[in-house]
């Protein structure tokens, strides 16, 4: 016979098995699944059952104007909005406040605006006073609410006189329908380190010029590392921030947007005071000008574009803003005729947008000459490289040259779905099922393919489609995340084609002037 | 020959012979029987438990009970495998009913998190849930024989701070 020793016993809180003396984990456990009336029942009870079952009861909360109107599958409690202030007063317990995990306003302004001072009244007063550090999801959609009184990022930036140094760190989301949400990211409140200022500021605020100082805190802004100004609105209203007294940001990305219009031209001399370009890694620059013969994108770049001032950039984005030929000539002479100097660049990324002036047309060649000083470069990306002021003669050199066999099925496939296409009203609904079984005419699936109106519209609809991948939202900067790669089983074939045809070959005269070179993305089709 | 026989010791020293599978039902057992005999279990074995007797006769009587029954695995996508309430049957329902009446209710449970019988444990919480539905403060206290601890003024400030939840 085995004998085991004796099966050690966790310890217990006392011999008595009363439920008060479960082990934390099983209580927590046991009131998981009941219902707010419960858990306020429990709550109740006596002292430990109060912290457990608060723990449950603060942790989600959802605010509403109807009980029946929220309902989801997460657990949370909904607090009508009728009771706010109740709720406010609660919170202002550092004890209560320490199991809030989120608080979301479902509630909708209806004749009546909402106002939510009182919630963001206590949440300021808890983060505060408090030296602990309480991070909690926040999310308001009730938009009425926020352009008549204001968000919570507003609301505590302008209280922000009050702040403490180990202030606790919040994230505000606003979802993309109204991307003019001031939006702070993990942010340590006290300690800017990621700002998006975006365009409808002015439509938050309605009178920027006078509220305007109480919005940036100068001093506060002096840890800020990532600013993000996705808009000429935005840009102008940091340059009209900026005196004398403030001192330079020191930052890791920026994004600048402005377009030169009537005056308001963006000189360097202007940004240069607000920016110490010495510690940026990221740069992102969206220009347009609306004046002819103008070369205010022009200048600004060549004074950017020194091994001394940016010795740290790695990161580089261009991004045309103009809508016509105006800004497309300055663009030509940038990406024609610049000289690229920093030296510990890795990547760049240049979107020309959409526009097509035959006097505008960029040389591949020239650009590439005109970045291969640079050591460092290991990815090139253009977007919109698949346009025609890129790729003359587009038709011809994407869709002819190799005759491989994989090309030669390819060429097919193309003729096959253009003419699908072109019989289904060019709706471009090419779900297999539809065109599996359509009938192929051999005159339509000659491995040429004809250079008429259906093939360059289906072609023009493959090249939007791959470009697409990139973001290109207008509100917002492209530093983060501003490509992600889809496949679907017909467009893999059109990518292998057309990096067969010609892609290659460009991609060749890329390595071997700039042997660095790891990836190139041309038009959404990665090359590596 | 004669399949080997566990035999669990209680602390006040009663002894319940059992199959090794009902054993087993305990992940603590199992994990003591295979540190005992890696090849398997070729002899008896006796495993002395820190529980008393009238306790572990409850609890091999839910394992006797569930010997043959296959429990969903935790998933492992699912943080808290007890996060969702199990379905009780009309057996757990009475074997619960007869353990609250005895006083052995909590001392079950404890039992079940000691030894690691998931499913035991499972339902044990979810019966005392269930025993809280539905019931005031003053009955949740007398149901579970909790006194109050609040002083009037404190009992007075929680009743105002609750006034928000519905």
């Amino acid at each position: 016979m085995i004998v085991c020793p004796t099966l050690t016993v966790p310890a217990t809180r006392s011999q008595l098995p009363q439920i008060c003396n479960l082990p934390d984990d099983l209580i927590a456990t046991i009131i998981s699944n009941l219902s707010t009336k419960d858990l306020k029942a429990l709550a109740q009870v006596n002292i430990p059952f109060r912290y457990h079952s608060n723990a449950v009861l603060y942790r989600d909360i959802v605010l509403v104007d109807d009980y029946s109107s929220w309902n989801s599958e997460e657990p949370c409690t909904k607090c009508h909005l009728s009771s706010i202030v109740a709720l406010a007063q609660a919170l202002n317990d550092a004890s209560i406040f320490q199991h809030v995990r989120s608080i979301k306003i479902r509630s909708q302004s209806k004749l009546n605006v909402n106002d939510y001072t009182n919630l963001y009244s206590s949440l300021n007063s808890v983060w505060n006073v408090s030296d602990s550090l309480y991070p909690i999801q926040f999310e308001n959609y009730d938009y009425p609410s926020i352009e008549k009184h204001h968000s919570l990022n507003q609301y505590i930036a302008n209280q922000a006189i009050r702040f403490n140094p180990y202030n606790c760190s919040y994230e505000a989301i606003s979802d993309n329908k109204f991307s003019n949400v001031i939006v702070l990211s993990e942010t340590d409140i006290d300690h800017y380190t990621t700002y998006t200022c975006l365009q409808s500021m002015s439509m938050l605020i309605p009178n920027l010029s006078s509220r305007s100082n109480s919005i940036l805190n100068w001093t506060n802004m002096c840890q800020l590392q990532h600013l993000y100004l996705d808009t000429h609105a935005s840009t102008e209203f940091l340059l009209q921030q900026f005196n004398s007294n403030c001192s330079q940001l020191s930052l890791r990305s920026l994004a600048i947007s402005h377009t030169h219009s009537g005056t308001s031209e963006l000189t360097m001399s202007q940004i240069s005071q607000i920016i110490d370009f010495s510690t940026i890694e990221k740069l992102e620059l969206r220009l347009g000008c609306m004046h002819h013969g103008c070369t205010c994108i022009v200048n600004f770049i060549s004074h950017l574009n020194s091994a001394e001032l940016m010795p740290n950039l790695e990161s580089f984005t261009l991004t045309n803003l103009g809508s016509d030929a105006r800004s497309a000539s300055q663009f030509k002479i940038v990406i024609n005729e610049t000289n690229f100097k920093w030296q510990s660049l890795r990547s760049i990324y240049i979107q020309f947008t959409n526009l097509n002036y035959s006097d505008c047309t960029l040389s591949m060649t020239k650009f590439i000459n005109n970045i291969k000083s640079i050591p460092t470069l290991q990815e090139i990306t253009i977007p919109d490289f698949l346009a025609t002021y890129w790729t003359s003669n587009r038709f011809d050199r994407l869709t002819t040259g190799c005759e491989c066999n994989q090309c030669i099925s390819c060429k097919r496939l193309f003729n096959d779905l253009s003419y699908y296409d072109s019989t289904n009203h060019f709706k471009h609904d090419f779900k297999s099922n539809h065109y599996n079984n359509m009938p192929t005419t051999s005159n339509l699936s000659l491995s040429l393919i004809t250079k008429n109106h259906n093939n360059i519209r289906f072609l023009q609809y493959l090249v939007s489609q791959l470009q697409s991948q990139f973001r290109s939202d207008p509100h917002y900067s492209l530093l983060e995340q501003p490509y992600c790669y889809v496949t679907n089983h017909y467009m893999e074939s059109f990518v292998k084609l057309f990096t067969h045809n010609y892609l290659q070959s460009v991609h060749q005269q890329v390595l071997q002037a700039i042997p660095s070179i790891q990836t190139i993305n041309l038009g959404g089709i990665p090359l590596k | 020959m004669a399949r080997p026989k566990v035999t669990l010791v209680s602390s006040d020293g009663e002894t319940f012979i059992v199959e090794q599978r009902v054993a087993e039902r305990s992940i603590t057992i199992k994990s003591a029987i295979e540190f005992a005999g890696v090849d398997g279990l070729t002899a008896d074995i006796e495993i002395p438990l820190l529980i008393e007797g009238k306790v572990l006769k409850k609890v091999v009587e839910w394992c006797e009970h569930y010997k043959t029954t296959k429990f969903p695995e935790p998933d492992e996508n699912q943080v808290d495998v007890l996060s969702r309430p199990p379905v009780l049957t009309k057996w757990d329902n009475k074997f619960f009913r007869l353990c609250f009446e005895q006083d052995m209710m909590f001392e079950i449970i404890m039992a079940a998190n000691y030894l690691n019988i998931n499913q035991l444990l499972h339902v044990g919480c979810t019966t005392v849930a269930n025993m809280m539905k539905g019931n005031s403060t003053e009955q949740i206290r007398e149901l579970f024989n909790v006194p109050n601890d609040f002083t009037p003024e404190e009992e007075a400030a929680i009743k105002r701070e609750d006034r928000w939840t519905k």
